[in-house]
């Protein structure tokens, strides 16, 4: 569905230069739902910004359903690709309130006629385990976890094909977090989305992603399924990440491996 | 006298709101000593963030209402004014705030924000100070802390700011250092770098360390005690292993049930509503 082939980007600041993505292929299928793990600093989010046609790449294509995508996109095409960004408190605009922030999507996408916006933001904040009370409130009177919920209303609101969430349940408490995450898998479900997620936490990647890519200085060290990954690491790079996963058992622990 | 650093006694808020009073702390009770590291955990919404704002001093809005004692090297610092704050901000106390981005000034270069920084520790020129932020940068794994320094903060990724929220916050060695999920955007292994670093500090230093974190794996390798807090209300207190092997209340049942396994068996379902868990009786361990 996704497919992303030879995509390199560099950054520079003065005299340096950033080696953010180098070469990079990837496959995405429907129906996926993608892990994208790895260092900090790797190009992950990167990578989301080239999808997204945020960023340009230096080289490499990526095409969606076997048509090519450029950076500038037209309104289906950003209706279909939609984006959890990374620290919800820096990217909420803080001069509009919840309900103008999940309606514009609505509007913008013609997704439910005038009359029944409100109603559907209600909903959206509902699925989030957000109260419809907050929607007369500004962003700087939430807490980071009530933020990152309204970010993800906000991606759901346009009905995507395709969900990137970079690190959305970052300031989520383990409970609203496995919350939200079967919610998220239960969409999936029901509207047959695919989803690439972006997380350090890889407790969460076992869990519900199918697949796994690893990510180190912009390069790929490993990918494949997420079990085959997580028991069987080919890299010492991937191996070294499973065992720092902090765990609070020791039971837990000796599923680590060797 | 009393040889506790930090003592929060019967503290509340609650802001006037549009709807109505929204009441967001009712009586929280808090300590921790010289050197100590402890742990605030709960739910998303439940107080963590406001209680770090209320003891830096950044709540005065005309809507807030607070009520009860912050006191800090045996001073009640609850309703000190703006420039006494200022005093203790950066010097005493210092926070690595929940989103690194947002922390920092987008108008200014990642190396100006730490000449800022490093003044408040004394006089320094800025050759001196981007030499010592450089040599704390490569303590957390940054290996072009040059780039860094040159960088705006939109030109960094959520881990690198992550990171350089860490160095200032701990480079002026303060008494109090409170953390406000200091490692979401960090991958595993430079967390545990940064736990280390913060361990360090403590050791040296004698620094106390309030840390606040969903990471529950995270809570067990770092904390010696760990509060509990749900709806504004601390509902548990106790060591870090009183807390694992034998929790008391429903709620961190509930918290330490929810935790994914890295074995892969699916993650926890929940019913919709949640008990009213903070009208249940506090838990508190003492010494069992
Ligand atoms: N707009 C930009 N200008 C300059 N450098 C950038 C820009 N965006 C990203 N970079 C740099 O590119 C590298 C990769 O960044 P990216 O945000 O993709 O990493 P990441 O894998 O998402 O990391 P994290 O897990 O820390 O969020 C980093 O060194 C970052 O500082
Ligand atoms: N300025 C404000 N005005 C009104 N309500 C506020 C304000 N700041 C925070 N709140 C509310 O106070 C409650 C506690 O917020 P706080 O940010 O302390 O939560 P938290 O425990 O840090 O949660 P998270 O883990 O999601 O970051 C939340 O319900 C939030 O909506
Ligand atoms: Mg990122
Ligand atoms: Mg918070």
């Amino acid at each position: 569905m996704i497919k992303i082939k030879n995509i390199s980007k560099k950054f520079f600041i003065k005299n340096n230069e950033v080696q953010a993505l180098n070469k990079i292929n990837l496959l995405i299928e429907e129906k996926d739902c993608f892990a994208v793990v790895g260092e900090s600093g790797s190009g992950k989010t990167t990578l989301a910004n080239i999808i997204l046609g945020i960023y340009q790449q230096d080289e490499g294509d990526i095409s969606f359903f076997e048509k090519q995508l450029f950076k500038k996109r037209n309104l289906e095409e950003r209706k279909l690709i939609q984006y959890v960004q990374q620290n919800p408190m820096s990217t909420l605009n803080p001069k509009k309130t919840i309900f103008s922030t999940i309606s514009l999507p609505l509007k913008i996408h013609k997704i439910v006629k005038k009359d029944e916006i409100e109603e559907r933001v209600k909903k959206l904040l509902s699925y989030v385990g957000l109260n419809p009370e907050f929607m007369v409130r500004y962003p700087d009177t939430l807490s980071g976890g009530q933020k990152q919920r309204v970010a993800i209303a906000r991606a759901l609101a346009a009905e995507p094909k395709v969900l990137i969430l970079d690190e959305p349940t970052s300031a989520l408490d383990v409970i609203v977090q496995s919350k939200v995450l079967n919610l998220l898998l239960k969409i999936k479900k029901e509207f047959d989305l695919t989803y690439i997620f972006i997380t350090h936490d890889l407790s969460v990647v076992r869990n519900i992603a199918n697949k796994v890519v690893v990510m180190n200085k912009g390069e790929i060290e490993e990918s494949g399924e997420t079990k085959e990954v997580f028991l069987h690491p080919k890299s010492q790079y991937t191996r070294d990440l499973i065992k720092a996963i902090p765990t609070v058992t020791d039971k837990e622990d000796a599923v680590k491996p060797k | 006298m009393s040889n506790k650093l930090l003592k929060i006694q019967d503290l509340e808020l609650s802001f006037k709101m549009y709807e109505g009073i929204s009441y967001v702390l009712k009586k929280i009770n808090l300590e921790l000593s010289r050197g100590e590291k402890v742990a605030l955990v709960g739910e998303s919404g439940s107080g963590k963030s406001v209680t770090t704002k209320l003891i830096l001093g950044l709540l005065n809005q005309k809507n807030v209402t607070k009520k009860g004692k912050i006191i800090f090297n045996n001073k009640d610092i609850l309703n000190l004014s703006q420039n006494e704050f200022k005093k203790i901000r950066g010097n005493n106390i210092s926070i690595i705030f929940q989103d690194p981005i947002a922390a920092l000034n987008p108008v200014f270069k990642v190396k100006d924000q730490f000449y800022e920084v490093n003044l408040n520790g004394g006089n320094i020129s800025k050759k001196d100070s981007f030499l010592k932020a450089c040599e704390a940068l490569e303590k957390v794994s940054i290996r072009d802390p040059e780039r860094v320094l040159e960088s705006y903060p939109f030109q960094l990724s959520g881990g690198l700011a992550q990171r350089v929220v860490i160095t200032m916050a701990m480079i002026n060695k303060p008494e109090l250092l409170l953390a406000d999920e200091p490692s979401t955007a960090l991958d595993v292994t430079i967390q545990n770098q940064a736990l280390d670093l913060m361990n360090e500090l403590t050791k040296e230093t004698n620094t106390a360390v309030l840390l606040i974190t969903h990471n529950m794996g995270v809570v067990r390798k770092f904390a010696e005690k760990v509060y509990v807090i749900y709806r504004g209300v601390i509902v548990e207190e106790g060591t870090k292993n009183q807390l694992f092997n034998n929790p008391g209340h429903p709620y961190t049942k509930a918290l330490l049930e929810s935790i994914p396994k890295l074995s892969g068996d699916g993650l926890p379902l929940h019913n919709e509503n949640p008990p009213d868990y903070a009208s249940i009786e506090k838990y508190t361990h003492k010494n069992d």
